[in-house]
């Protein structure tokens, strides 16, 4: 299995150049026979939208997405966008699989402080529920989603063996460490926990002076990083994996197995 | 060491500071920066990064003296040119500003000091318009956040890459780009006038102010928590009134709200719409 992590800028509120953009690291990611390719959060769109939130926004119908319905024939493919439904706006990421659209994820936590305003703007989702996919069961976040124990919680009692966070996460540092950190320490924990591998795809470029840090990476099922991509800049990480390792990990800490739930 | 809490990752920041000028102009359209080059460690810093952003002869220095700056602002600003080698020009502002303050009879140092630094301001939009280029600022988080600076003078850019550095962190990075020694050990000052030092002009040193901003707004801390870290009540109180006092400062002119759209009220988009 070889997933592409697409760690792209976008053009804020120019779904057309970035649709463009999210096409051509797709066909990059088919031509070098991946399996899976996957787009930040608001990939189609730019993050800081505010105003712009509205006139972004596609209904999981849009006649846009046919084209990586089609493509999704021979690739899978998730991506981050404004949806629309009824007139409200979810911070969504859809999965793309065999032709249609198998997963809809709507961002359950929508960050209101400090710097963020994605409440002001966004309806949120209600749940986080694992898909089957072909590489097997699979959980999709945006990123303030995985801050919150509850989303891991939900991905865990569901015995995820995949999880994919989109993120359109900003830069800081302080005296403490910097923020790219917070992402691996946090991945490690739920991987090792779940026996499971985290994808965590951010985004790269600035917007008004806000640098979100890229620095992609995948976390495998022991806990430890198996690759990562640059900080600040795009890039298209290609990762081989050993889904083998799901089980060993599992069979050396089965944490799983004694919750009190129906595990299979 | 208190001083600690302010270091900074220089290699990382670094690199995320040259991403920003990068990025940040070229999405414009635009590929150059127009820099006002005082000789100081904030502009010569902020050279050092714009060269490594867009290639040194995409960077523009412009040397402003009036004629009672310090030779040596002169010696320093230059210095930053040859060892970066970026284009540069020296613009005297003396006759323009002359010109003014002979309408009065009396001036005051503050207000001089405001007209110098507006027109400076006016020399470097004015080459951004010659040359095609952004005027990257020079203003630091210590100096925005005490309203150490002129209005539209010393304080107006296009962009910004220090802005959230306070003055300590500034020296850890123009260090690590190998800014000239000579800028780094002298005294910092404006040089709006002869003999003018920062330090002495606001009273306390800036360690002690980048201290206490860093504890009470980044770190939030109340006045008296800090105050607890050994300042003088007076310090902490005063620092924290130069703040309050100066934020209008830090924002666009004010708007009175007649429609139900009014700008940067409930019209609300980045600048960098659709780039």
């Amino acid at each position: 299995m070889r997933i592409a992590l697409c760690q792209i800028d976008t053009i804020l509120g120019d779904v057309k150049k970035n649709l463009a953009k999210i096409n051509h690291y797709t066909d990059k990611a088919v031509y070098e026979n991946c399996d899976l390719v996957i787009f930040p959060e608001l990939a189609l769109t730019g993050y800081s939208l505010r105003d712009l939130t509205d006139s972004v926004a596609l209904t999981t119908e849009d006649e846009l997405f046919g084209e990586f319905k089609t493509k999704s024939r021979e690739i899978d493919i998730a991506l981050g966008y404004v949806e629309n439904c009824n007139g409200y706006f979810f911070n969504s990421g859809a999965y793309f699989s065999n032709g249609e659209i198998i997963h809809n994820h709507r961002k359950k936590f929508l960050p209101d402080y400090g710097m963020f305003e994605e409440g002001r703007y966004f309806a949120g989702g209600r749940s986080i529920e694992a898909f089957n996919t072909k590489f097997g069961r699979t959980a999709m976040f945006i990123c303030e989603d995985s801050f919150h124990i509850s989303s891991q919680n939900d991905a865990f009692k569901q015995g995820v063996n995949f999880l994919i966070i989109l993120s359109a996460s900003p830069f800081w540092m302080d005296h403490k460490g910097i923020k790219p950190q917070l992402w691996k320490s946090l991945c490690s924990n739920f991987s090792q926990f779940s026996s499971s591998y985290s994808i965590f795809v951010n985004r790269t470029g600035f917007e008004d002076g806000v640098g979100f840090f890229g620095g992609s990476f995948v976390m495998g099922p022991y806990g430890s990083i198996i690759k990562e991509a640059e900080l600040f800049k795009e890039e298209l990480l290609i990762v081989d994996f050993d889904e083998s390792l799901i089980e060993k990990a599992k069979i050396m800490m089965p944490i799983l197995k004694n919750e009190d739930i129906e595990i299979c | 060491m208190l001083t600690d809490k302010l270091k900074i990752d220089c290699g990382v920041v670094s690199r995320y500071l040259i991403e920003f000028v990068k990025q940040e102009i070229l999405k414009t359209g635009l590929k150059k920066a127009v820099i006002g080059l005082s000789g100081g460690i904030d502009s010569s810093l902020v050279a050092y990064i714009a060269k490594e952003a867009l290639g040194k002869e995409n960077v523009y220095g412009i040397l402003m003296p009036y004629k009672t700056s310090s030779k040596n602002s002169l010696e320093d600003a230059m210095r930053v040119v040859d060892d970066t080698k970026i284009n540069a020009k020296v613009f005297e502002i003396t006759e323009a500003a002359d010109s003014y303050i002979k309408k009065f009879d009396d001036m005051s140092n503050v207000r001089k000091g405001n007209i110098f630094a507006r027109l400076r301001m006016i020399t470097l939009f004015d080459h951004s318009s010659l040359y095609g280029a952004l005027v990257v600022g020079t203003s630091n988080k210590t100096e925005l956040l005490l309203g150490y600076g002129t209005w539209y003078g010393d304080m107006a850019s296009c962009l910004n890459p220090i802005g959230d550095l306070y003055k300590n962190q500034i020296y850890q990075l123009a260090a690590y780009f190998g800014v000239p020694k000579s800028i780094i050990n002298k005294k910092p000052s404006a040089d709006l006038w002869v003999g003018q030092s920062d330090e002495e002009e606001l009273g306390f040193s800036y360690d002690d102010a980048d201290i206490i901003l860093y504890h009470m707004y980044d770190l939030r801390y109340s006045a008296d928590e800090v105050i607890k870290l050994g300042f003088e009540k007076e310090l902490v109180y005063g620092i924290a009134e130069r703040v309050r006092r100066n934020q209008f400062k830090r924002l666009p002119p004010i708007i009175a709200k007649i429609s139900r759209r009014t700008i940067n009220v409930d019209f609300r988009y980045l600048r960098d719409w659709g780039l």
